[in-house]
């Protein structure tokens, strides 16, 4: 940026700051801030319940906060809808719901480019050259997208023919078609099987090393550990610890967390 | 461009078609069959494309046919507070579109609303509008004369050299009247889809989150998509007043609403040829069975083909069309050259998803 940097949150890919949801009563976020800087891998963790789908929700636009502000790159991204906050670069994959179904792969990547042409409907309907030449280069963006994701094999496919590791790995290939900045990963290697789970680590890395912020949030935790530059602590709806994997690791609160639950389920 | 070809090559068929064979009951019974095939068209881009069930969809085909036709004849009607509008009849052209542009309108409006209420909700709120629209065509007898319906509307009409100007009443000239129309609203409909406003169309009926997430925002293409199958039904509706030239509030009736679902569905929804077929289908029956069977037996036939349809062809005509030659040229193909079995094991059911 030209302008000199005035506010400090400038200087981070993404600022949280006083993070409050409360869902009729209960409250899923209190008063949640964290920092991010650009281009880090940053894991969002906690035990289930403490807000971690809730605070991607409400950074990607999908719900309101009750409380608190949202940041990139020190412009204000809270109450913005969805679509508006992707187009400013901050793009998110889901848990489940993650591909168009009834397209195929190819179809499903040329779609998720529409953030990358901007020919108007009369240009569109009348076949201009312009419509032309950005037919032909989202095409090719999409090409190099499916060797990106190592899914050029399945392009004319169903994705709902898919297996569920490429259904996944196509997911992000939508998110990433949107040319984010910063990239949000809703449990990504769910369900995969730890040949699978490596792949998508590397891919992971991959991206990061593109200079894409990522913010992740994951329950296996050898990949968080080894994947992740920092790590969020959320539980009940606290931020409880924040720092390097080998920080959080060592933390006395994180441990009490993790443990809590562990001992309860013996109990049961 | 094969696509392309085999479009031109069934474009030039049918436009030759009352050269070859102009008899006028035919022309007649195709140009009254065009004229729904087009309403279909632009049903199909709501329904089929970004997913929406507008049960209202005659209500477009009937402000289109009011609207061209009173704005032709002109009309004198009080609005009350002691405004009078005076409005002087139109060209018959400038009524036509001037119809389209009004339908639009009203689809704007529908578009905007499908954001606020979606699903079943949406569904009702479209047939009370039709029934809304027939209601005023009804009982405002100074601007419609009601159930006496609108006479002696004008034909539309055609400079032709050497000619002069035509009036389109001839069976033949309102065949080609209705086949120009219907080409421009198919070709309209087709780069539609296949462009990046089509694809996002086909996204939100797909995906709506998703589509969300990737920066497309849907309300606008739910409303670019709504008003452009209103303006084309609009268009259909007009053809209907100036080419039978007597409207009455009945054009606004559910059945022809459910006439056109039945051919969006039945001919295959979401793809272009899908309510062009089911609308040849559904348009001719009728007339070919009349006399060979009952009315009565024609209903219960009619119910009976639709339901066949669905059971072997869920998915509309023209999908089962398209596997079914994908089949046989995978039959023909030697083993080794035969494309991939789908990986049914590999597979995610729903169930296993949301567990994982």
């Amino acid at each position: 940026m030209n302008t000199p940097v005035t506010d400090d949150k400038a200087a981070y890919a993404l600022s949280v700051k006083g993070l409050t949801v409360k869902i009729s009563g209960l409250v899923a976020l209190n008063d949640v801030s964290f920092d991010i800087e650009p281009g880090k891998i940053v894991s969002l963790i906690g035990p289930n319940g403490a807000g971690k789908t809730t605070a991607f929700n409400v950074i990607s636009g999908y719900m309101p906060p009750t409380a608190g502000t949202v940041t990139m790159s020190g412009q204000t991204i809270t109450g913005m809808s969805p679509h508006r906050i992707a187009a400013q670069g901050l793009v998110r994959s889901f848990q489940r719901t993650s591909v168009f179904d009834q397209s195929t792969v190819f179809d499903n990547l040329l779609t998720a480019f529409h953030l990358s042409g901007q020919c108007s409907m009369l240009q569109s309907l009348l076949r201009l050259p312009a419509f032309q030449r950005e037919e032909r280069r989202l095409r090719q963006l999409t090409n190099d997208m499916l060797d990106f994701l190592e899914l050029r094999h399945r392009a004319s496919e169903m994705a709902e023919t898919l297996s569920y590791g490429e259904q996944r790995r196509l997911g992000v290939g939508i998110a990433l078609a949107a040319q984010p900045k910063v990239l949000l990963l809703d449990e990504p290697a769910a369900g995969l099987n730890p040949s699978e789970t490596d792949d998508f680590k590397a891919m992971i890395r991959r991206i990061g090393d593109s200079g894409v912020t990522v913010l992740l949030v994951e329950h296996d935790m050898h990949m968080v550990m080894s994947i992740s530059d920092y790590i969020v602590v959320l539980n009940q709806g606290q931020l409880i610890a924040e720092g390097l994997p080998s920080e959080v690791q060592q933390n006395a609160n994180v441990i009490e967390a993790y443990l809590g639950t562990g001992l309860k389920r013996a109990e049961a | 461009m094969q696509r392309h070809t085999l479009f031109f090559v069934w474009v030039i068929a049918l436009a030759l078609l009352p050269i070859i064979w102009p008899d006028p009951y035919m022309l007649s019974v195709l140009g009254a069959a065009g004229i729904m095939i087009i309403a279909a068209i632009s049903l199909n881009l709501l329904l089929g494309f970004t997913g929406q069930l507008s049960l209202g969809h005659a209500a477009f085909f009937g402000i289109g046919a009011y609207t061209s036709a009173l704005l032709t004849l002109g009309f004198d009607v009080h609005l009350g507070f002691g405004i009078q509008l005076v409005v002087e009849p139109k060209p018959v052209w400038i009524a036509f579109l001037m119809a389209i542009v009004v339908t639009g309108i009203f689809g704007w409006g529908l578009g905007r609303l499908a954001f606020r209420v979606r699903g079943a909700y949406f569904v009702v709120i479209t047939i009370s509008f039709a029934q809304v629209m027939r209601m005023v065509a009804l009982n405002w007898v100074d601007l419609t004369e009601g159930p006496m319906a609108l006479i002696s509307i004008p034909p539309l009409t055609i400079w032709w050299p050497g000619e002069g100007t035509i009036r389109l009443v001839s069976k033949s000239a309102t065949y080609w009247l209705v086949l120009a129309v219907g080409v421009v609203a198919y070709l309209l409909v087709a780069s539609l889809v296949y462009s990046r406003i089509g694809r996002a169309m086909i996204a939100l009926r797909e995906n709506e989150t998703l589509a969300t997430s990737v920066g497309i925002p849907v309300t606008r293409y739910l409303t670019i998509a709504a008003v452009i199958s209103a303006g084309i039904a609009g268009a259909a509706g007009g053809l209907y007043a100036h080419t039978v030239r007597i409207i009455d509030p009945e054009v606004f009736l559910f059945i022809y609403t459910v006439t056109m679902v039945i051919m969006v569905i039945s001919g295959g929804k979401g793809t272009l040829a899908g309510p062009v077929v089911g609308g040849l289908i559904f348009g001719l029956l009728p007339e070919l069975l009349r006399g060979v069977v009952e009315p009565e037996v024609q209903w219960i036939l009619y119910g009976a083909l639709m339901v066949l349809i669905l059971i072997f062809m869920p998915k509309g005509i023209v999908p089962a069309l398209y596997s079914w030659l994908a089949w046989i040229r995978s039959g023909r193909l030697p083993p080794e050259k035969r494309a991939p079995e789908k990986h049914h094991s590999e597979t995610i059911r729903p169930e296993e998803r949301r567990t994982a």
